[in-house]
């Protein structure tokens, strides 16, 4: 029998800069019986929010200003000040290209769900968290959830010698530049 | 390093987090099951009237942006990116609400603006101005799922003007 978690207790922080979005992010959360939701605008300000709650997962968007998702995700797995350097945290975008969701996944999201979304779709990925405790790992230039090294036929720049990566102006190739399925991207990240 | 913390031979180190979901976690009574996730899906769709009002004014603001996205103007770049933008979050959310035509044509906006780089030729200020007439017919004519004959009608031009521009 499939397993039924119930989500009442877990804190849930919601970071997008658009507010219909987060609307509709926490009207499923709560559809789905979670109560304690808190919004952000923006990286910053999510930042900020961290402090004082204690969000056991963070859903973030990734194109937002003046901090976007993956600077946030790399200051919440790296910053000397992170209240929580190992809290779970799915990436919301529309960006589905395969280097995008490389990107992602270097900067230490857990999991990573394409827009538009639905009660389903994002339950899902909240329930893979649940599902499977990755261990941590950190080296040299990475820290965030195990990666499980697969070996990824990249043919764009190194992306782990740079600490930041600029998302704006990539010269990905054609491969990396396609558009994954969700599918797909699961898994990417999970190295299967 | 913490209890439970081990090193492989790449010196990569391996941490165990605290494990506070499956503490604060349930199972069983109250908990998501499919009538729960068909709960909060039929939710979703009684939020349409919502996204509509929503997605027109996001259409205004594409038209705004369009207005501005010329050589001629001092911030074509801004211009573009308001673009980008607004065509980034209707993409995002048309499919949530069972408007698949926006995000497709969402998508194929942001893909035109993509590849526009500096000030528009005429030719792609065109196309760019075509895919937002585009979104304007579906919001106003409510055309739900892909739209049916009028909306692959609509892909259709959409795909001849960029071809057109890209021989």
């Amino acid at each position: 029998m499939e397993q039924a978690y119930s989500l009442e207790r877990l804190n849930f922080l919601i970071v997008d800069d658009n507010k219909h979005m987060r609307a509709l992010v926490k009207t499923i959360l709560y559809a789905l019986g979670s109560r304690q939701v808190r919004e952000a605008g923006d990286g910053a300000d999510a930042f900020k929010e961290l402090r004082h709650f204690p969000a056991d997962i963070i859903i973030c968007d990734w194109n937002m200003s003046p901090l976007d998702g993956l600077d946030f995700v790399r200051l919440v797995r790296t910053g000397k000040d992170s209240p929580n350097p190992f809290v779970p945290i799915i990436m919301l975008t529309g960006f589905t290209e395969m280097f995008r969701v490389v990107d992602a996944r270097d900067a230490g999201v857990h999991e990573f769900l394409a827009k538009p979304i639905s009660a389903k779709s994002l339950y899902s990925r909240i329930k893979a968290i649940i599902d499977r405790p990755r261990p941590f790992v950190r080296t040299k230039t990475y820290f965030g959830p195990d990666r499980r090294r697969r070996t990824i036929d990249w043919k764009g720049a190194e992306r782990r010698k740079g600490a930041k990566t600029v998302v704006s102006t990539p010269e990905p190739d054609v491969a990396a530049a396609a558009s994954l399925s969700q599918e797909e991207v699961e898994a990417l990240l999970r190295g299967v | 390093m913490g209890k439970g913390d081990n090193r492989d031979e790449s010196g990569a180190t391996f941490v165990r987090p605290p494990d506070t979901l499956s503490t604060k976690v349930r199972m069983g009574a109250g908990g998501v099951d499919s009538a729960v996730l068909d709960k909060a899906e039929a939710l979703i769709a009684s939020l349409r009237d919502d996204y509509l009002t929503w997605a027109a004014e996001d259409v205004t603001r594409l038209e705004d942006a369009m207005a501005r996205f010329d050589a001629g103007t001092d911030d074509v770049e801004t211009a573009r990116q308001d673009l980008f933008r607004t065509a980034h979050d209707m993409k995002g959310q048309g499919g949530s609400f069972g408007y698949e035509l926006v995000t497709e044509v969402g998508d194929r906006l942001c893909r035109l603006l993509e590849a526009i780089h500096g000030p528009p030729t005429p030719e792609q200020r065109e196309a760019a101005a075509l895919h937002v007439e585009a979104m304007r017919l579906v919001i106003a004519q409510r055309l739900e799922g892909d739209g049916g004959t009028s909306g692959a009608a609509l892909v259709s031009g959409l795909e001849r003007i960029v071809r057109k521009m890209n021989p």
